[in-house]
């Protein structure tokens, strides 16, 4: 099973979209069974895939649907959240299915995943740093999915830890400006630390510094971009294919898009063009080594 | 208006050329992680080893154990580590390779017992990537314990023999020399010879076992006696055997230092009356008397002529001689 991580703790550089994009293909385009994990507070990715309600004792947050499969009478409260293998592991987590068949969801809760990470330095490495390793290591969950997409908030926090703890496979979005390549710098630190971690069968693969929003009207994105390519310690991890800042992709975000996916667009429109060679690169790396 | 250029700033271009020059330069025979203690069980092969066991820490020490003494040492030492892991946190992990489930220790007692002590539940430790075997295994045990400052003499030499005995076992036929100790242990030749010296005399090793010589320095200098008495002897302050027999070895050998002679050197003087006087007393044995004429017209103060006479001379007992 493959765990995939867009990462970055610049917020607004596209991780969200990135990690749509990538279930996306793996579910619709590939057949595989795909689980994608938002473990960002803000619960974006959760709100594009289920009608996320808002929490009455949160009001900057939300929380998931009652679950379809939820029966009166059960004993739980009908909503499962990725918060509750922090808070309440014997619990346990019910997926949500999507209208995707190959595509279910483990959603966030927002005012949840914000007490995991509020939890105490002492006890965040068993509780956090590993709990979410452990859970996906689960026969269950390796048996039930080939691929799992992990949507992080933009910080270095336990949650984001945890993720790429977890992860057989990280990728770096980045907007060519400075602020988004101070981020990249920032996640290769967690990428190396993590490495220094693994045993030798277990390695955490770096798929690429993934450039988005790119527009090549610019000086500075063409600059910044030249500018990585021109290091040639970095170069070989920049990857060759870019996604352009076009509307297509941000119309893709909206809960009620349509068509849902990027890839449901005319085989002639550029976004789908390049989100695909993207993704091809992506699998590429991940499933084929 | 003059074109707009922009780059990604000097520190976090080193930055990034850094943190992946260290990714491709990461020696793999160690990972880093951060082990529950619960799964850590000590190696029984490593020579430095503590009284105290993790029983005498979960129950206590017991005032009829005969060991008592030295546990209540040992413990009093774990405590301050303890504190000082408590306070500051563990500086150098332990060293430990993976045995099925649960870690054994290669190296670090000390901190894991601290850790123990201080009542942690991990500790943070390099973990050998395979199981390191025999010589390796020895020697990442000596480098771990020659950084303790307070390690007796006794340990110091056993891990000295072990790894010796490991190498033997692998190399087969090579024998660890000095040289090669030094190489191997990264100490200089000298105490490399020390090492060796010391733990070929039994004498020696056997007051290090018992206490009396608890330093190398003292070791080394008692390399020299032969039995029991001598060592005793001289750390009652009676001196140690004289070293005759080495001067007289060496005065043997300084003796036939270089090569063989085949001729004779006379000498030279300053004093041309000399060399006359040593003609002069040849000439007047009988049978060399017919001679005296050959050297009649000699300028026996001039030094070219007097050994050019002399020379002759020479040639001349030799011609005569059998």
């Amino acid at each position: 099973m493959k765990v995939i991580v867009p990462t970055n703790n610049k917020g607004g550089v596209g991780k969200t979209s990135i990690a749509t994009i990538i279930a996306d293909y793996c579910s619709r385009i590939l057949h595989k069974k795909t689980l994608v994990i938002d473990l960002d507070s803000q619960c974006n990715f959760s709100q594009r895939l289920l009608r996320m309600e808002v929490d009455p004792s949160f009001p900057d947050g939300h929380i998931p649907p009652i679950h379809p499969d939820y029966e009166d009478g059960e004993d739980w409260d009908g909503r499962s959240s990725i918060a509750d293998i922090f808070l309440n592991p014997e619990k346990g987590i019910v997926p949500y299915p999507t209208l995707n068949e190959y595509l279910d969801i483990a959603p966030a809760h927002a005012a949840n995943l914000k007490a995991v990470e509020l939890v105490r330095r002492d006890d965040v490495l068993p509780l956090v740093h590993n709990r979410f390793r452990d859970f996906l290591a689960l026969p269950d969950v390796r048996e039930a999915y080939d691929v799992v997409v992990i949507d992080t908030a933009p910080s270095k926090g336990p949650l984001t830890i945890s993720a790429i703890r977890a992860a057989t496979d990280v990728i770096i979005p980045a907007i060519m400006e400075d602020k988004s390549i101070r981020g990249v710098y920032g996640m290769l630190q967690l990428w190396m630390q993590e490495s220094l971690q693994r045993e030798e069968d277990n390695k955490l693969n770096l798929v690429g510094i993934l450039p988005n929003m790119f527009d090549a009207r610019t000086s500075l994105h063409n600059d910044l971009y030249h500018s990585l390519l021109e290091n040639s310690e970095i170069a070989q991890y920049v990857m060759p294919h870019k996604l352009a800042r076009r509307i297509n992709f941000a119309e893709n975000d909206c809960d009620n898009a349509s068509p849902k996916s990027i890839f449901d667009l005319s085989k002639s429109n550029q976004a789908r063009q390049e989100a695909l060679k993207v993704c091809e690169y992506i699998a590429g790396s991940v499933f084929n080594g | 208006m003059a074109k707009k250029r922009f780059g990604i700033s000097a520190d976090v271009n080193q930055g990034l050329t850094d943190i992946m020059q260290m990714e491709r330069e990461h020696d793999s025979v160690y990972r880093n992680a951060i082990v529950p203690l619960a799964r850590i069980q000590l190696d029984s092969e490593n020579p430095r080893k503590h009284h105290i066991t993790i029983k005498d820490l979960d129950t206590g020490l017991k005032k009829n154990d005969p060991l008592f003494a030295d546990k209540q040492k040992e413990y009093d030492g774990l405590v301050d580590l303890s504190n000082s892991i408590k306070q500051e946190g563990l500086i150098h992990p332990i060293i430990l390779y993976k045995d099925g489930t649960d870690y054994r220790l290669v190296a670090g007692e000390r901190r894991y017992l601290a850790s123990l002590i201080a009542q942690k539940k991990s500790i943070d430790a390099r973990v050998f990537q395979t199981k390191p075997k025999g010589f390796h295994l020895k020697l990442v045990q000596w480098m771990e314990n020659e950084s303790r400052q307070d390690l007796p003499l006794l340990n110091r030499l056993e891990n000295v023999q072990a790894l010796m005995d490991v190498y033997q076992k692998e190399q087969g036929a090579e024998k660890l020399t000095a040289l090669k100790l030094s190489e191997v242990l990264c100490v200089s030749r000298q105490t490399a010879q020390y090492f060796v010296s010391i733990l070929k005399n039994t004498f020696v090793m056997d007051a290090v076992r018992v206490g009396k010589v608890k330093t190398l320095q003292l070791a080394r200098e008692l390399t020299r006696v032969n039995s029991e008495k001598e060592l005793d002897d001289a750390l009652n302050g009676e001196g140690l055997p004289k070293k005759q027999k080495k001067v007289k070895q060496i005065a043997v050998k300084a003796s036939r230092a270089g090569r063989q002679r085949t001729k004779v050197a006379l000498g030279t003087t300053k004093k041309t009356a000399v060399a006359k006087t040593i003609v002069q007393s040849v000439l007047h044995r009988p049978e060399y008397a017919s001679e005296k004429d050959t050297f009649s017209d000699i300028n026996w103060a001039d030094f070219d002529s007097t050994t050019k006479a002399f020379a002759n001379l020479v040639k001349l007992i030799e011609k005569k001689v059998k």
